[in-house]
């Protein structure tokens, strides 16, 4: 029972990092970075749970979201690159046209 | 392959979306692509609502009832109409890429879709991230505008937090429960179910845009092509919708008083600080956008007044589709005024540039407000604010009843400019055929289905059993 807890707090710990670096970073691939490490610690929480109900289903999940993340980041890349040629940088305190 | 029969709309899409991939020369022009859009959705959404009504459910997967047909079809029909409306006026957007445009609003949608019918949590998440994903890349589709890309990316970054907030509460529910399917919660599951509801509302009220998480939406709707706005506002808040209510009444059906608090205090805010913030803007897609960021927030009533009277929930899902049809033809109204009207002086006069769209646009905005002649939306919150009253919610149905009572503040302004101010320009507007007859759908839905309520009364009705059944 002791290191099923421990995995779930690192997966807590690692997510808690993604949100906190969210929130200070203002690089936009340092905060994509972030997002994904928050969808890894959930994959650890995913199997983690799944060795603790005692079925598969978590371990299939974690096939799902690591799909899942890999399109997001071709996507995330491919808008960040789009961003850096319109306004030459990727820092979101640059791109800063719409507001309020 | 007859149990894949009832999903048939979502293979539709997904199979034929692909048609634009491999056509080459055939679907270059926006002419042929959006008759081929065109096709594609409105066999969908023949398909959604023309089968039998039967339940039927694939195990781990999907699931098909009267209220995935009813939400299926809206969505369709919606995503139809949006693309009836701008397909004369993307050209105008500078949109490079229309094969991509229209085969990722076909993905977006067919994501949704699968929202509507998941049955379990994976399938559901798979389905948010299919319509998101293809909604980033459109919002970022006038690759020359800089506030175009700006929108996608705020729009991606954001959407991603969400849906990582929204897989941990999946994840965390799986831990409780040993399942993945949408099924009731047992009443064991103890903390870590409170948790997992917690992260799993944040995730779904970013995709709703509901304050606090409404950061958003004000920039997407006014970076975004206005073609993609007017896609987006309905399409993903009737597929974020369904979802919220299969999470919270199928799987959690609202475990005690604490998790109704949560959903009271998020209303709240949302009607208060969208109408708060849209009285200072000028520029109408963003008016319109805390205006959705409001309703949203009326919307949420019918579940947090659902305990002590739960006819209040088909209430809730009337006043989704008078607001589909009122948010559609708004943003295609301004889609039909130019690709980059935007500003309220873009409007000003609109009455003598083209009275048809003016006309239809007061009607859109009464709506919005809840005034006549507009009685979808009058129906609608009276329908709403009553039932909040009949089961003891007085203290939301005050806020809901000053709310919008602040909400014709502004929107007065946008028909007033338009009736009543001199026109910058005397050019007239032409609009498109495809525009008009969508225009007009919205504008008699918005006046008939007040005038006529009781078809569409009947069918929420049925929706709400559905979602209500344990």
């Amino acid at each position: 029972m002791e290191p099923v807890i421990s995995y779930i707090g690192l997966s807590a710990l690692l997510f808690t990092i993604g949100g906190i670096g969210l929130c200070l970073r203002r690089n936009a691939i340092v905060l994509f970075m972030c997002v994904e490490m928050m969808l890894n610690a959930v994959n650890l929480a995913f199997v983690t749970f799944s060795k603790l109900v005692g079925n598969l289903d978590g371990q299939v999940a974690v096939f799902f979201v690591m799909v899942i993340a890999a399109a997001e980041s071709a996507i995330g890349l491919a808008i960040i690159l789009s961003v850096f040629r319109s306004v030459a940088s990727i820092e979101t305190t640059d791109s800063a046209e719409l507001k309020w | 392959m007859s149990a894949l029969a009832p999903f048939a709309p979502i293979l539709t899409l997904s199979l034929g979306s692909l048609g634009y991939l491999v056509s080459g020369k055939l679907l270059e022009s926006n002419k042929s692509s959006s008759l081929f859009a065109m096709a594609l959705i409105g066999i969908a959404a023949y398909l959604t609502f023309g089968l039998v009504p039967s339940s039927i459910a694939i195990e781990h997967g999907l699931i098909v009832n009267s209220f995935t047909r009813f939400f299926g079809a809206l969505a369709c029909i919606g995503a139809l109409l949006s693309i009836v409306a701008t397909s004369g006026s993307v050209g105008g957007e500078k949109i490079g890429m229309l094969r991509e445009y229209y085969f990722l609003m076909i993905t977006s949608l067919c994501g949704a879709l699968v929202m509507i019918y998941a049955s379990d949590f994976l399938t559901l998440f798979i389905g948010i991230e299919v319509a998101s994903l293809a909604l980033y890349c459109l919002c970022g589709a006038q690759v020359t505008k800089r506030a175009s890309s700006e929108a996608s990316l705020k729009y991606f970054l954001l959407g991603c937090v969400s849906s990582a907030f929204m897989l941990y509460g999946i994840a965390l529910w799986y831990g409780a429960t040993g399942t993945l399917m949408i099924s009731k919660i047992p009443s064991s599951a103890g903390t870590i179910a409170i948790v997992s509801f917690l992260f799993m509302i944040v995730g779904l009220a970013f995709k709703l845009g509901l304050a606090p998480f409404h950061f958003w939406v004000p920039d997407v709707y006014q970076g975004a092509p206005t073609s993609v706005t007017t896609f987006m506002s309905c399409v993903i808040k009737v597929a974020a919708f369904a979802a919220l209510f299969k999470v919270t009444l199928s799987a959690f059906f609202l475990p005690n008083e604490w998790s109704v608090g949560v959903l009271w205090v998020i209303a709240v805010l949302a009607m208060t600080i969208g109408n708060l913030a849209a009285l200072q803007q000028r520029s109408v897609k963003r008016l319109l956008a805390y205006s959705s960021v409001a309703q949203a927030g009326y919307m949420m009533i019918g579940l947090v007044a659902l305990q002590n009277d739960p006819s209040v929930l088909a209430s809730s899902v009337f006043y989704l589709v008078s607001y589909c049809a009122m948010t559609i033809g708004a943003f295609s109204v301004l889609s039909a005024v130019g690709p980059d009207a935007d500003d309220l002086q873009d409007l000003k006069g609109l009455v003598k540039r083209s009275p048809f769209l003016a006309i239809c646009m007061t009607l859109f905005f009464l709506g919005l407000a809840g005034l006549p002649p507009s009685l979808a939306g009058l129906m609608g919150k009276v329908y709403l604010f009553s039932g909040a009253l009949a089961s003891g919610c007085y203290g939301l149905a005050i806020v809901a009843v000053l709310n919008s009572a602040l909400a014709c503040a502004y929107y007065f302004r946008v028909p007033a400019a338009m009736l009543f101010q001199p026109p910058a320009t005397e050019i007239r507007v032409s609009v498109t055929p495809q525009a008009v007859v969508s225009i007009a759908v919205c504008a008699i839905a918005v006046v008939g289905l007040g005038v006529y309520p009781e078809p569409l009364l009947k069918a929420v009705e049925a929706v709400a059993a559905v979602l209500l059944a344990r």
